[in-house]
């Protein structure tokens, strides 16, 4: 059933907000993550079913609602780093994010780059590798590194788990998002460098143009990072504080956007300046809680409606190899990890399954690349691919984390 | 005139040391009337630390739980207390060391109470811990201190 409604962007973010909040309440009520029900609303809304959240608002006046979220994420993300935190960081947790984060990367890219071309039609005839299936699949495995907490610390929660898979566990997922984010800046500098190189990639648009990305970016973040210091001793309130907080991101993320720098690596730098800079910090992270449910409803909605069938018929091979690159990876990497680090054997065999739920932060950075319109040969194939891969994984990862859990004898109360 | 931190700040504070061990803190607690915030003072009385209700709480929890306070998305939970997990044997082996919090916010006692106030409310806290120039313990401040100062300025005494 298509609704033909003449829809405006305003009319289009409270639809998102208000039925998306009730999809999260109802996903709740069956113990599944609010996430989940917003992504199912969101599905609903799009073009596929009842057609009110059309593809012309999705891609063209929507995608604010994916910028400020990323921002958002993006400064969290940054403000989990002190470096006094990461100083304590475990020798075995360190191995291990690092082996599973980049397992999972090489791993997906791998199989996207020599398989994709065999069962992943793009829209486009003939597509050029260099130019749709080596960017799109430097995307993904970039995207791919993230791991969603909330599936496994909601299986910890209720089952009580303790011992040393659930502390190492719960060490590594901290430390995913931080790679996603820094993976997902390079890959799409250099996927967008990889399609702008004109048959052959010169060497300054494949090392250069990043580099000074990068450097840039954490220049930009610095300075909004000291501006934000600065202001936040104006605060008289709370609400004050949040109204600082949150313009300086916006500010950041409309900033870098306008100069082609990195928002994900903008924002997550003033994150760590703030969280290393200023002795008492916890109030300018936790003033975001106040905003974060409904720019989340909002934002996880909206990824739900970019489900296309029409795509879908061509992305699930896409989603098949993304489940399986990153899957492989987690699991190898875990094992490779702990065995450098001297983790417990019940460590090594079973940590792998805890890091394969992924939702949020794989949802946004996908998001965020797919708005990028030298990536439209291939966009709407990308994003479908890793909706379809979030969706099988929010099904089938909790199974794995309760059974890697119950293996390592961490689950005590049935 | 402005009034001041040091005119109207509590300088009859307890305080405990890194090495009070859990048993004796909980003792000192049990005293307070309302939601205890201790400071945590090395030898020379230089502010070090503070141990609040939170710090009990998370301390013994079955697992590390700052670390997920920044996780984007991730539901926040009700802890339940009664599901803490504490033996008798920690009431020695737990030191305030093990409790504090390292990132303290302090006011300075020259610092007029209109500033302190808004500090309060922008960091949702009702006490704060006075220090001078040398970040030396002098008092503690709360927002009822600061009201009561009020409705004195105001004449009703």
């Amino acid at each position: 059933m298509h609704f033909n409604i003449q829809m405006n962007p305003l009319l289009g973010v409270g639809i998102l907000i208000i039925v998306g909040y009730f999809g999260g309440m109802a996903a709740r009520k069956i113990k599944f993550p609010r996430i989940s029900g917003y992504i199912f609303i969101g599905m609903l809304l799009g073009s596929s079913f009842f057609n009110i959240i059309t593809q012309e608002l999705i891609h063209k006046q929507l995608n604010i609602i994916t910028d400020i979220t990323l921002g958002i994420i993006a400064y969290l993300v940054g403000g989990s780093l002190s470096i006094e935190g990461l100083k304590k960081v475990r020798k075995d947790i360190a191995w291990i994010s690092l082996f599973e984060a980049f397992g999972a990367w090489i791993f997906a890219t791998s199989i996207i780059l020599f398989v994709g071309p065999f069962i992943v039609k793009l829209p486009i005839s003939p597509p050029i590798f260099s130019k749709t299936y080596l960017p799109m699949a430097l995307i993904i495995g970039a995207v791919s590194l993230a791991t969603a907490p909330a599936a496994t610390i909601a299986i910890i929660r209720e089952y009580k788990a303790k011992g040393p898979l659930t502390t190492i566990l719960l060490g590594v997922v901290t430390l995913d998002d931080a790679y996603a984010i820094i993976g997902t800046a390079l890959a799409l500098s250099v996927a967008s460098a990889c399609v702008a190189g004109m048959g052959s990639i010169s060497m300054y648009k494949m090392i250069l143009s990043p580099m000074l990305e990068i450097i840039g970016s954490l220049c930009i973040g610095a300075i909004f990072g000291l501006i934000l210091m600065w202001m936040s001793r104006l605060a008289y309130s709370k609400q004050s504080l949040l109204a600082i907080v949150f313009g300086i991101i916006m500010l950041s993320t409309g900033l870098s956007k306008m100069l082609n720098f990195s928002c994900l690596l903008v924002n997550m730098f003033i994150g760590f300046i703030i969280i290393n800079k200023i002795g008492f910090h916890k109030e300018m992270f936790t003033v975001i809680d106040d905003i974060e449910d409904v720019i989340f409803a909002a934002f996880f909605t909206l990824a739900g409606s970019h489900l296309d069938l029409g795509i879908m018929k061509v992305a699930w091979t896409l989603s098949l190899l993304i489940i399986i690159g990153r899957f492989s990876g987690k699991l190898l990497g875990a094992r490779i990890g702990g065995s450098l680090s001297g983790a417990p054997p019940m460590v090594k065999k079973y940590l792998g399954f805890g890091l394969l739920p992924k939702a949020g932060v794989t949802l946004g950075l996908i998001l965020l690349a797919v708005e990028n319109p030298a990536f439209s040969a291939f966009g709407e194939v990308m994003v479908n691919g890793v909706l379809g891969s979030v969706v099988i994984n929010e099904l089938i990862a909790p199974m794995l984390v309760k059974f890697a859990l119950f293996k390592a004898g961490e689950i005590t109360s049935s | 005139m402005d009034m001041l931190v040091k005119d109207i700040m509590k300088k009859d504070v307890v305080s405990v040391k890194r090495s009070t061990p859990l048993k004796e803190l909980i003792n000192i607690l049990k005293n307070f009337h309302t939601i205890p915030l201790v400071p945590v003072v090395d030898d020379d009385n230089g502010l070090i630390g503070m141990v609040s209700f939170h710090n009990l709480i998370d301390a013994f929890l079955p697992y590390e739980s700052s670390i997920l306070k920044t996780i984007p998305f991730l539901e926040r939970e009700e802890i339940d207390i009664f599901e803490l997990e504490i033996t008798p044997e920690m009431g020695v082996l737990v030191l305030v060391d093990d409790l504090m919090d390292t990132k303290v916010l302090a006011v300075n006692e020259e610092e007029p109470l209109e500033k302190v106030y808004n500090l309060m409310k922008t960091h949702s806290i009702d006490k704060l811990p006075v220090v001078n120039q040398d970040q030396k313990l002098l008092g503690m401040i709360g927002d009822f201190d600061i009201l009561i100062a009020v409705f004195r300025q105001k004449g009703i005494k």
